[in-house]
């Protein structure tokens, strides 16, 4: 889009009557905000003094009608579109790369209806997720989706990228706890998913969409399932000799019975935290594990889970590390206890199943700290989330002189990506388990799908044949 | 008119305070504020100038004082000068002393000269004699409110029995008690007025001081040892009751104080 | 520019979006702008010379409440008001601030009160304790001024009130940052204050915060207890002075202001003193604490609309809460709450609750 044309004031008068005036904006402090997301190499970015990618006028609709008619416009005019929720995504999928129309859902932020009794609330996507938890809350309920970024996204966001919370072990992630979705195709056209997500009805519409990042259509609103809160809620720690009969062991439990938790940390790791809780360095891989739910079936399930520990050899450390972790879990993420610049950092996390999941922590391991040794990388890994099937590794790098120069630094930082995420591909796992591909990752998508990535460009080519929804993310 | 020159010096902030192994400061690193002595120097000055005259501010410092520097031509100072440079690191009061002088000189005839009476990382409480002494001018101590009467300031010094009024008529050099007077804020008409003013930078160069005046060269004392006298916490006997505990605490004491 | 220290609160508040759902303006406006973190960035941005400050980013900067949630949320302590105050400085510095801030800032420079109308004198002359009014209440919601005076004489209290009250400065501070001319107008309330020689009850808490925190910072403090008038109002009623009242049957929620909620932590007066009017006390989900700002006196003066859209939010935790009241002793919030009562609920002055 050209800027100061005759054809630019023509398009932003279309744009302020489909949603307002005061919704339109194209003051450039108003646009600079959303150069910069949570992806490092944005931060880099700003912080070098560098201008980031800016788009050319910010819309923010306030219903899924509105979302239509700016659509419709986008598409005739062939007009960029990208969806920014809480920009607290890490991967750079909100960044407005192509320039054209930003268009900021938050306004879009009402409760619609909670049902306590069909056990489900219906929500619009641009509420921030810790405002619909908490009205979910008030009646004694909870979604059970409580990521890092809780505070942090909106309810689109988390699905346009599949999020997963810390519960997840039994609770699920976002495209098991979405029942329906209305969403806005780039067309214009308002569509619904059937009204429930398990049938045989035909292909279920859903994960179309879930995961989909905002380049297949705009969700509007979502219906999730809620539950009532547990019981009880009880923590456990457990110190295992070395992270591989952590492995063993967990997957195990996750065969047996259904904790919330299981964090499943690795030598590197273990070393800071065990430290913290029996007061001396200590080897091995350390574990906190959480039940809850009814009293006596969490009697139960511990039981099992002791046993299962024993039989691994693990030495039982107790409630209380969990305990304060779980009170204390989003300390860190705060400035000064996460990452940050000048420190290069990434999370290189992927998903396998369990007779892969120990062979990518070693790959990824000798890839990124035999690859990058000259630059003093770090690398850590813990287990988050774990299946009956399999678990993730959310592995992290860190260096903490990287390269002052930006453009040295992005070399740098996508080299590291490179080697750490192909070395997951290569072991049977994936991009990435549950903070999506975006810009960052975008260049890997067809490595990943092979051939199989033509069923998503099919899809691509029929529902947005202009290309304007979030170009350049997920390799589409 | 009046024209009054303030001496200050950043010490290292006092949340921030760190020493060596040799109990010497750290003042690499540290984060830095006004000596609080000196910003009641600078109010003192600042409240004579509400009446009448300039305000010209001298520090001798690492070039990171720049900000905070511009910050007091934003509190209405007039002119903020920064004595700046390597050879001068390491300097006794003495050294200090010389180099301000310099300054004074340079800057052109001040009516008065104002600094805090010590400062809170040395103590020593030197500089203001050295300083007049250097200039050959009086210097008046330990004041706590200065006041013009006509063309004459009267000086209230603090002492140990009282305090005693001067009257006094410049070139003179006076120290001015921690507390006596509470730093102003930035207001918005002074913010406005020191838009486009700098600090003014010096040299030991630009001040034609020699490398043997500077520094430690030019310094008359230096630091040979310092060893901590702290007689370290010790857990005492407990007392509920008022009573014994004041004996007890009497007892303490004559211990130590004999 | 601003301070070194509020652009590294600023610089590490940039990339940090934890305190974001907290902020009552982003919520009513949804406007990425207007978050902590926008704001820091911002503010980030202008120093590295990549935006300009210029009257669209001073515009930003006066869209916040400085209610302080966001500090109150930060688990390493870091401060966006702190920033956002010294950004309004360096609006007003550089003419960039919008003229409906700058009318307020002449009104309170001009006659001390951001109204720009003459004070109400309350004046009285008693012995106990001197009761500052402050001008939010004195102007415009003098009923709850005139409620405490009677809920301190029917305890027996006897109040002094200043004939000529001096501005504290919390209104100006707020709207240009703590500046010397904010100072003056402190130094001016303190020493009017201590000549008077008597405890100080202050009945608005914006108030009571800038002279308990802000007047010993610049040499200006005040040399009596200072109590805010719900904890002293609360001491009456446990000391038995003021003698509680007969169940009204109808339940009721306190709205804990935002500075007795971030500053003072004081939740248990209000509560006590709802409980002595004889209400059943409920409580909404957003409390203490963390309850959600309704809007301030000074916000209201140049941004009304968003100011009666943030109390209206303030309704619908307390619709949702199932009571029927909204208990508040806070002459600002009063002030917000009363733009839109909804059907079927009560706004209630505490003061007027317990006369």
């Amino acid at each position: 889009m050209q800027d100061k044309s005759l054809m630019f004031y023509m398009i932003r008068s279309e744009l302020e009557d489909a949603v307002g005036a005061e919704n339109v904006s194209t003051r450039e402090m108003e646009r600079a905000v959303y150069s910069v997301d949570y992806f490092w190499l944005s931060r880099k970015w700003q912080d070098a003094g560098e201008t980031g990618p800016m788009p050319d006028i910010v819309v923010r609709p306030g219903s899924a009608e509105e979302v239509s008619k700016v659509l419709k416009i986008a598409n005739y005019y062939k007009i960029p579109v990208t969806t920014w929720g809480g920009g607290s995504g890490s991967q750079g999928g909100a960044l407005p790369v192509a320039g054209g129309i930003l268009l900021d859902i938050k306004r879009m932020d009402k409760v619609i209806d909670i049902n306590v009794e069909a056990g489900y609330v219906t929500c619009e996507t641009g509420i921030i997720f810790a405002t619909l938890e908490e009205r979910v809350n008030e009646l004694g309920y909870s979604i059970m989706h409580l990521p890092s970024c809780l505070t942090c996204c909106t309810v689109g966001g988390a699905l346009a990228h599949n999020g997963i919370g810390i519960l997840s072990t039994k609770y699920g992630k976002m495209d098991d706890m979405c029942l329906s979705l209305e969403v806005a195709l780039p067309n214009g056209d308002i569509i619904n998913t059937l009204p429930v997500p398990k049938h045989s009805s035909g292909p279920n519409l859903i994960p179309l969409f879930v995961g989909s990042e905002g380049t297949l259509g705009i969700m509007t609103k979502a219906k999730f399932k809620i539950v009532k809160q547990p019981e009880v809620r009880t923590h456990h720690a457990f110190l295992f000799p070395d992270i591989h009969t952590g492995y063993q062991a967990c997957r195990e439990i996750v065969q047996a019975v259904k904790p919330s938790i299981i964090r499943l940390f690795d030598e590197a790791e273990t070393v800071s935290i065990i430290k913290k809780i029996i007061g001396f360095a200590k080897k091995g891989s350390f574990m906190n594990l959480t039940l809850e739910g009814y009293e006596k079936i969490v009697e139960a399930e511990k039981e099992i889970v002791l046993s299962i520990a024993e039989k691994y050899h693990a030495e039982y450390l107790g409630n209380e590390y969990g305990e304060k972790w779980f009170e204390n879990r989003i300390t860190f993420f705060y400035p000064d206890h996460i990452m940050d610049l000048p420190q290069m950092f990434g999370t290189l996390d992927t998903v396998a199943t369990h007779d892969n999941i120990e062979k990518i922590y070693w790959a990824m391991k000798h890839a990124v700290e035999d690859g990058f040794g000259e630059y003093g990388v770090r690398f850590i890994s813990h287990s988050s989330h774990w299946y009956e099937w399999g678990a993730m590794n959310y592995s992290r790098f860190i260096i903490d002189n990287p390269p002052e120069d930006p453009e040295e630094a992005l070399r740098l930082h996508n080299r590291i990506w490179n080697a750490g995420v192909r070395a997951a591909l290569a072991n049977g796992g994936v991009l990435n388990d549950h903070h999506g591909v975006g810009l960052k990752l975008s260049r890997l998508v067809k490595e990943q799908y092979g051939p199989a990535l033509q069923v998503l460009q099919a899809l691509k080519k029929e529902l947005d044949p202009n290309g304007i929804l979030n170009p350049y993310k997920m390799g589409l | 008119m009046n024209n009054i020159l303030v001496c200050v010096k950043a010490v290292p902030a006092t949340t921030s305070v760190q020493v060596d192994g040799q109990y010497r400061l750290k003042r690499e690193g540290a984060s830095l504020q006004w000596n609080i002595a000196d910003e009641s120097a600078l109010e003192a000055a600042l409240s004579l100038k509400d009446k009448d005259g300039t305000v010209t501010v001298v520090t001798m410092g690492p070039p990171k004082l720049e900000a905070p520097l511009q910050d007091l031509l934003a509190r209405g100072c007039d002119r903020v000068v920064l004595i700046t440079d390597r050879l001068m690191a390491g300097a006794d009061t003495r050294a200090t002393a010389g180099a301000l002088r310099a300054a004074a000189k340079r800057l052109g005839p001040a009516d008065l000269i104002l600094c805090g009476r010590r400062a809170i990382d040395g103590e020593t409480g030197q500089v203001p004699g050295e300083l007049a002494s250097a200039l050959g001018i009086p210097c008046v101590s330990n004041v706590e409110k200065l006041e013009w009467e006509k063309d004459r300031l009267l000086l209230h010094r603090r002492l140990e029995t009282g305090v005693e009024v001067l009257s006094a008529r410049g070139p003179l050099v006076v120290s001015v008690c921690e507390y006596a007077y509470s730093l102003r804020l930035p207001g918005i008409l002074s913010m406005r007025r020191a838009r486009g003013k700098t600090v003014e930078r010096y040299s030991a160069a630009d001040l034609g001081l020699t490398a043997e005046q500077c520094g430690l060269k030019g310094s008359l004392t230096k630091v040979t040892a310092m060893e901590s006298k702290f007689p370290g916490l010790r857990n005492g006997p407990k007392e509920t009751d008022p009573a014994k505990g004041i004996q007890a605490l009497r007892a303490m004491l004559r211990e130590v104080q004999p | 520019m601003i301070s070194q220290n509020a652009l590294h609160h600023a610089e590490k508040c940039r990339f940090c979006w934890m305190c974001r759902h907290l902020c009552p303006v982003q919520h009513q406006t949804g406007r990425e702008v207007n978050t902590p973190r926008a704001k820091g960035l911002l503010l980030s941005m202008a120093n590295k010379g990549t935006q300009p400050f210029d009257k669209d980013m001073a515009q930003a900067m006066y869209e916040c409440l400085l209610c302080d949630a966001c500090t109150n949320d930060c688990a390493t302590g870091y401060q966006p008001p702190l920033f956002i105050r010294e950004a309004r400085t360096e609006a007003v510095v550089n003419e960039l601030a919008p003229e409906a801030v700058m009318k307020l800032i002449d009104n309170a420079l001009e006659t001390g009160n951001i109204y720009g109308v003459e004070k109400p004198s309350y004046g009285q002359d008693g012995t106990d304790v001197l009761v500052y009014i402050g001008e939010v209440a004195a102007i415009q919601v003098p009923q709850m001024a005139k409620n405490l005076l009677a809920v301190l004489k029917k305890a027996g209290v006897s109040a002094k009130v200043l004939a000529n009250e001096p501005a504290s400065g919390v209104m100006l501070g707020d709207l240009m940052g703590y500046t010397e001319e904010v100072r003056q107008q402190a130094k001016a309330c303190a020493d009017a204050i201590n000549a008077a020689g008597l405890p100080v009850v202050v009945l608005d808490s914006y108030d009571a915060e800038i002279m308990k925190q802000k007047y010993p910072e610049w040499g200006c403090e005040i040399k009596t207890d200072v109590t805010t008038a719900t904890a002293y109002v609360a001491k009456l009623i446990a000391s038995g002075k003021l003698e509680a009242k007969a169940g009204t049957g109808v339940q009721g929620a306190c709205h804990d202001d935002d500075r007795l909620a971030r500053t003072f932590h004081e939740f248990a007066p209000i509560r006590a003193m709802a409980k002595a009017a004889g209400y059943e006390v409920g409580e909404m989900f957003s409390r203490e604490k963390l309850a959600k700002s309704c809007g301030t006196a000074v916000a209201y003066g140049y941004m009304p609309a968003l100011v009666e859209k943030i109390a209206a939010s303030r309704w619908e935790d307390l619709k949702r809460s199932g009571c029927a009241a909204m208990l508040t002793a806070s002459p600002q919030a009063y002030l917000c709450l009363s733009l839109c009562v909804p059907e079927g609920k009560a706004l209630v002055d505490l003061y007027a609750a317990l006369v």
